[in-house]
């Protein structure tokens, strides 16, 4: 009996995934052959059961509610007037360096991405801001491209993170611990794009220089424009990190704050009119991204259901245990599937249409639960950056063939070299999930020191 | 040329797409009303040491209204995750017939969601079920579900049937099925979506 369920299971598999090459719909593949799976193994009764509670139960779960605030953070800050301010910011701090906007594009993305968990429409953004002023200083376009699509990125690391929410849902694991042990990889990431950026510009002045100073004054000056951002930071991180309120309180409250400075931004300029439609705009699309979300997750959970019947994880976990290799070997194999599969897949879709299977594996490996979710995020944060469907790089080229001329030139920058421009960049990356699995304590140290 | 396949389907989009749209818009206040909720909360627990009761059944029970209600509305606009590698390559007759298969199978799994997800509520409502806190009854909640999956079946028939019409003749225009965003398009409507600055703010400078 275990031996057919096993092969129900693996024909299972084979099915979902010949679904999902052909383009169905995630969500529909995998209750489809889920359904499907239960009735062979258990029956009418059981799988009708199963499939009329999972899109309910599994969905209406306090813990998951903080998606779609942390998903609205995201579209108001856009509306809030925060990144002109930030790049603002940035710039007087740490232009002078060699390359210096290139660096200041990389802060400013990472103090963006702690209100926005979404990582190509932080290079939207940062594309309209930092390409004018890049190029017309005279900065190559394919670094300036590289930076801005790989400072997108830091968004799915850096808290709010949706894709880190889901991923602690689906694995049970804390939802505050995972946007924590975030935090300090987005920083090791900015630091080895930064040091990236200077190297290449020592190395080749041509390809940005550094601009004037800026005096203390104008230094300190330029902060209280990006305040905001550091009392959203405050309320999310003092909320998860003491413990006072969940996270769907601080989503709620940090959503509240990024509301008021939309507001107030609106009421300065006149444009109250405009802000209400924006408004609707800015909640139809979170409802939108919520529920594509919550669909792929009962879908999903039903196929999970069927996995467990079949005893699939089980199995999968106890071969890849007792395969006589070095489990860094295995780790390595998992994150360069997890590189192939992200170049053709949206990474949400991915990691909860795989990680049901992979995930027990990489326990019983030995892995801790909360490194694997970052490391496993920064790999499907690579994918937005390669070619073929790399959605930041397609970003930055659409934003700079819209701007206007830079001192009478065209500001246009090819997709051929958004990814020439980007190379290092993936480089940096690759190097970041190394040291991240060499000092795996970067991610673990902040959620270890939480308040139980 | 006679297309009454065609005005047929022109006719359920335009009645359906109405009601998407609401059931969209009421999950984005719901998302709306639940920032607020979250603010009230905070307030009353931290300034007046007095926690909403229930909280947290309140939250849980309105969640169905934007984790399911808007299903259809996103089928519309062909927002559901997917691998569209071969797809993209496809054209005419081969395309519709891979998207035909899709929104088959999806009715077949939603005429089978459906009265199922009915049972469950059936069961709340005879066995009175309700939430902990609150002692709210779940049902309206559940009842949710099968409506917003019905809705998206109609949706799904309506898809079914449009590319039905193109595979009989690809020569027609589209109708009623979303439309195949290549790499570029998803891209212009990310950039759109974050328009909120369009000249990088002029008071910063």
């Amino acid at each position: 009996m275990m031996v057919d369920a096993f092969w129900v299971g693996i024909c299972g598999v084979g099915l979902l995934i010949a679904l999902v090459v052909v383009g169905v719909r995630v969500y529909v593949a995998a209750a489809v052959v889920g359904f499907l799976g239960l009735l062979v193994l258990e029956g009418w009764d059981v799988a009708g059961a199963i499939a009329g509670t999972i899109p309910h139960s599994k969905t209406v779960t306090y813990p998951l509610s903080v998606l779609p605030l942390f998903i609205l953070i995201g579209f108001l800050a856009f509306h809030a007037g925060l990144t002109g301010k930030l790049f603002e910011a940035a710039r007087r701090w740490l232009g002078w360096v060699p390359g210096g906007l290139a660096v200041s594009t990389v802060f400013a993305s990472a103090g963006f991405a702690a209100v926005s968990g979404a990582s190509t429409a932080t290079s939207a953004v940062f594309s309209r801001v930092a390409i004018p002023d890049m190029l017309g200083n005279g900065y190559s376009k394919r670094l300036t491209a590289g930076v801005i699509a790989a400072g997108g990125t830091l968004a799915s690391l850096i808290p709010p993170s949706a894709i880190l929410v889901i991923y602690a849902i689906l694995v049970e694991q804390s939802v505050g611990k995972l946007l924590l042990a975030g935090l300090l990889p987005g920083v090791v990431s900015v630091l080895i794009y930064t040091a990236l950026i200077i190297g290449m510009c020592v190395w080749r002045p041509e390809l940005g220089e550094a601009s004037r100073g800026f005096t203390w004054r104008e230094r300190f000056a330029s902060l209280p424009g990006s305040f905001p951002i550091f009392l959203v930071v405050g309320i999310i991180f003092g909320a998860l990190y003491t413990g006072v309120a969940t996270p769907t309180e601080a989503g709620a409250l940090g959503a509240a704050v990024v509301f008021a400075l939309y507001v107030y931004r609106a009421w300065q300029q006149r444009d109250l009119k405009q802000m209400g439609f924006r408004l609707k705009d800015a909640i139809t699309e979170t409802a939108k991204l919520t529920i594509m979300i919550f669909t792929l997750i009962w879908g999903v959970f039903l196929f999970v259901r069927f996995l467990g019947f079949a005893g699939l994880p089980n199995e999968f976990a106890n071969w890849v245990v007792g395969l006589d290799l070095p489990p860094i070997l295995i780790m390595v194999c998992i994150l360069l599937a997890y590189a192939v599969l992200g170049m053709f897949m949206d990474a949400i879709g991915m990691l909860i249409l795989t990680l049901p299977v992979v995930f027990p594996a990489v326990i019983a490996l030995g892995y801790d639960p909360i490194w694997f979710g970052i490391i496993v995020v920064k790999m499907a944060e690579i994918c937005l950056i390669t070619p073929p469907i790399g959605l930041n790089c397609f970003v930055v080229a659409g934003v700079s063939r819209d701007l206007p001329a830079v001192d009478g030139r065209d500001p246009a920058i090819p997709l051929q070299d958004v990814f020439r421009g980007i190379g290092p960049f993936f480089v940096a990356d690759v190097l970041t999930v190394i040291v991240l699995l060499l000092l795996p304590d970067i991610v673990l140290w902040l959620p270890n020191q939480m308040a139980q | 040329m006679k297309d009454p396949l065609g005005v047929l389907l022109r006719r359920l989009d335009a009645l359906t797409t109405p009601v998407e749209n609401a059931f969209n818009l009421t999950a984005g206040v719901l998302i709306f009303a639940l920032m607020a909720l979250g603010v009230v909360q905070i307030v009353l627990r931290t300034v007046f040491s007095a926690p909403l009761l229930g909280y947290i059944d309140i939250v849980e029970l309105s969640m169905v209204g934007f984790a399911v209600l808007a299903i259809a509305f996103v089928q519309r606009v062909g927002g559901h995750v997917r691998m569209e590698l071969l797809i993209q390559k496809l054209r005419g007759r081969p395309l519709w017939f891979f998207e035909m298969l899709g929104s088959g199978l999806a009715i077949f799994i939603v005429s089978v969601l459906i009265p199922y997800s009915y049972d469950h509520f059936q069961r709340a409502f005879d066995f009175g079920d309700s939430t902990i806190d609150l002692e709210l009854a779940t049902w309206p909640a559940k009842l949710v579900v099968p409506v917003a999956l019905t809705l998206l079946l109609i949706r799904l028939c309506i898809q079914f049937l449009g590319y039905l019409r193109l595979l009989i003749d690809p020569a027609l225009p589209q109708l009623a099925i979303p439309a195949l965003k290549r790499p570029e398009e998803v891209a212009a409507e990310e950039i759109r979506l974050a328009g909120g600055e369009n000249e990088s703010d002029p008071s910063a400078r």
